[in-house]
């Protein structure tokens, strides 16, 4: 059984740096899943390690806030696009060739609650 | 936009619009904003722009002959390019190049699955995709396969295996490599082993082909840019399972190292290590929390580590073993039940030693070694920046195991780190990658604080000294230290560098490619 393929992982879909379509927050969530879930994702339960980026919310706003960016009803465009595009402590900046400008504003539609 | 040392303005804009005719505009980034997400997230350099390595520009083709335009357009206009995978190798500069002015060819697009052989257990695989791409790959299309992940997933195979990374799955996995295809600093395309016989099918069977073996040229080098890469695959087991033998006593060391190391040496197990938890016991080196020890501070502290007989008695008082040897065996779960009795009985030879089973993994279903993403260990440190890694290698000894901590703990000693001394602590290192080599991880977290950063910088590279100089030398570098790290290697007037930049003129004239990628300077760039 030989099987080959030549097939497109489908990392980058949309140029980098056009605009052209109207955000889309279904496709947002796929942007979510691929590259900010493993970080974000819900606490787990006692004893398993917490993902990196919930856990750190969560000591940074001790409830304050939800630890779980799906759930956070303040995000602004502005304040994705800057994490994205520069990083915040182990966090690291996202390049417009894994993360698109096209797939940003589609992750920020599917973030940012209207 | 600033471009490389030695060109002018004017000749950097026409080389940017002769890679944007390549590959099209959307693809070469320039500005300030979109080329500072090329610099190493990681830094040892925070508050010190100066030091910080920074690209030019970046640019990012789609296939094998935009890459080959690339580095045609490169020599004519003299630009250094430094290549990139996923960029992802955190700890050892990211996407960061290793000479400031490089243009970056980011290989991220080039992300596709060219071939998975099921029945002969290879693939073949471009450079831009991910061991989470992989792994989702892999489910899609029913393929019977561990990916060889390190932790976190989001790195490149192909970039981990050129830079001799390490995996749960596969161990080493550069030595998982049947076949390159390379991109040469001239433009001209490669295919090493028997992929350079047109008819043939062999390219990821028979890795040799004829005349000398280069695939591992490519490897910690700057002597091309690596397209497609073939690898042989793990299947996936029906039954992995970890054993452990502990011992109170110190002296139990050598013989569990023995046994370990024999059922390496005749393949009956795929991953062996071994430790010292009572010295372990108060490091945070990697995340862990102390067991409450205090006692285990001051004897590390001391100069001469505390004796063996102290150290017993501690493991005794705090019932924390003072030698635990592990193993994985892997495999049909019958093999592995029989494997496991063989390795009871052999540990179970030295007195006093207890022999236990740990961890066992099932394969049905979800792959429980599939790659993640997971940052919590450093999260849970307290870092702001990230880390870089010292890594020496050292052999599965005892004289080694003791040598090498020595060393490490006086060094620590001699610079007053006393906090870098708690945090390491004590570590017999990774074993389960290299059958014959062991290697220390060590963590150097980066701070806000750019004296102390400046402070631990100087003590990375007395490490890189202190250990070079007994033979413990360093298999991988952050970007900052490769020079150094390569500086260890001094056989004979240094013959070994001086050879790789023999290779480096000859195959690159220009001195276009990564220059100072793991120390190899193009002749332009080498320092009298």
């Amino acid at each position: 059984m030989r099987i080959a393929a030549l097939i497109v992982v489908g990392t980058v879909s949309a140029l980098a740096g056009g605009n052209t379509l109207a955000a889309d927050p279904q496709s947002g969530k796929a942007v979510f899943l691929r590259w900010c879930q493993g970080c974000h994702e819900a606490l787990p339960g006692t004893g398993l390690d917490p993902p990196a980026g919930t856990y750190t919310l969560q000591q940074r706003y001790q409830d304050r806030l939800p630890a779980e960016i799906e759930k956070r009803t303040d995000l602004t465009a502005a304040q994705i696009k800057d994490l994205v595009r520069h990083g915040i402590n182990v966090m690291t900046a996202f390049r417009k060739t894994e993360i698109t400008d096209q797939q940003l504003d589609d992750l920020i539609a599917y973030l940012v609650k209207p | 936009m600033k471009p490389p040392p030695g060109i002018s303005s004017e000749a950097f804009a026409r080389a940017l619009r002769d890679f944007a005719s390549a590959v099209g505009p959307d693809w070469v980034f320039s500005s300030d904003e979109d080329v500072s997400q090329y610099d190493d997230s990681y830094t040892p350099f925070v508050g010190e722009p100066d030091k910080q390595y920074h690209a030019s520009a970046a640019v990012s083709p789609a296939s094998v002959e935009q890459v080959q335009q690339i580095v045609r357009i490169a020599n004519k206009h003299r630009i250094p390019l430094y290549p990139i995978s996923t960029g992802r190798n955190l700890g050892y500069g990211g996407s960061s190049p290793t000479y400031s002015g490089c243009v970056i060819v980011d290989l991220k697009r080039m992300d596709r699955v060219i071939e998975v052989n099921d029945r002969e257990a290879y693939m073949v695989v471009e450079p831009g995709i991910s061991f989470l791409d992989l792994q989702r790959y892999f489910d899609e299309h029913d393929h019977p396969f561990l990916p060889a992940t390190p932790d976190p997933g989001w790195g490149s195979p192909i970039g981990n295996a050129l830079d001799h990374g390490i995996s749960g799955a596969a161990g080493d996995n550069f030595g998982m490599v049947h076949g390159l295809e390379v991109v040469l600093p001239t433009g001209e395309l490669l295919r090493t082993g028997m992929g350079a016989v047109p008819t043939s099918k062999m390219w990821q069977n028979y890795r040799y082909g004829y005349g000398p073996y280069l695939d591992g040229i490519f490897s910690q080098s700057n002597f091309g840019i690596v397209t497609k890469m073939g690898f042989w695959l793990v299947r996936k087991p029906e039954l992995q399972q970890i054993f452990t033998a502990s011992s109170f006593k110190t002296d139990d060391m050598q013989p569990l190292l023995d046994a370990m190391q024999t059922m390496r040496d005749t393949g009956l197990i795929v991953g062996a290590g071994v430790g010292s938890p009572i010295r372990e016991s108060m490091s945070t080196n990697d995340g862990r929390v102390p067991f409450g020890v205090p006692e285990v501070r001051t004897l590390l502290f001391r100069r001469d580590g505390g004796s063996t007989a102290q150290w017993d008695q501690l493991a005794g008082d705090h019932n924390i073993p003072a030698v635990r040897a592990s193993g994985v065996a892997r495999g049909p779960a019958r093999v592995v039940r029989a494997t496991l009795d063989y390795a009871r009985d052999l540990v179970s030879a030295v007195a006093g030693v207890t022999f236990e089973l740990g961890k066992s993994l099932t394969f049905e279903g979800k792959n429980p070694m599939a790659p993640s993403v997971d940052f919590s260990i450093i999260a849970r440190q307290e870092t702001s920046h990230g880390h870089f890694y010292f890594s020496p290698m050292f052999k599965p000894t005892v004289e080694d195991i003791f040598g090498i901590n020595d060393t490490i703990r006086n060094v620590m000693l001699d610079a007053d780190d006393l906090d870098m001394l708690g945090n390491f602590g004590w570590s017999a290192g990774r074993g389960s990658s290299y059958t014959k080599a062991y290697m220390i991880l060590m963590e150097f977290l980066i701070h806000d604080d750019v004296a102390l950063n400046r402070r631990r910088r100087e003590l990375f590279l007395r490490l890189v000294d202190a250990c070079g100089s007994r033979g413990w030398a360093e298999y991988r570098a952050p970007v900052a230290f490769q020079t150094a790290v390569m500086g260890q290697y001094t056989f004979n007037d240094h013959v070994l560098r001086r050879f790789n930049e023999q290779l480096k003129d000859a195959i690159d004239p220009n001195g276009i490619l990564a220059p100072g990628k793991s120390g190899i300077w193009p002749r332009h760039l080498r320092q009298a």
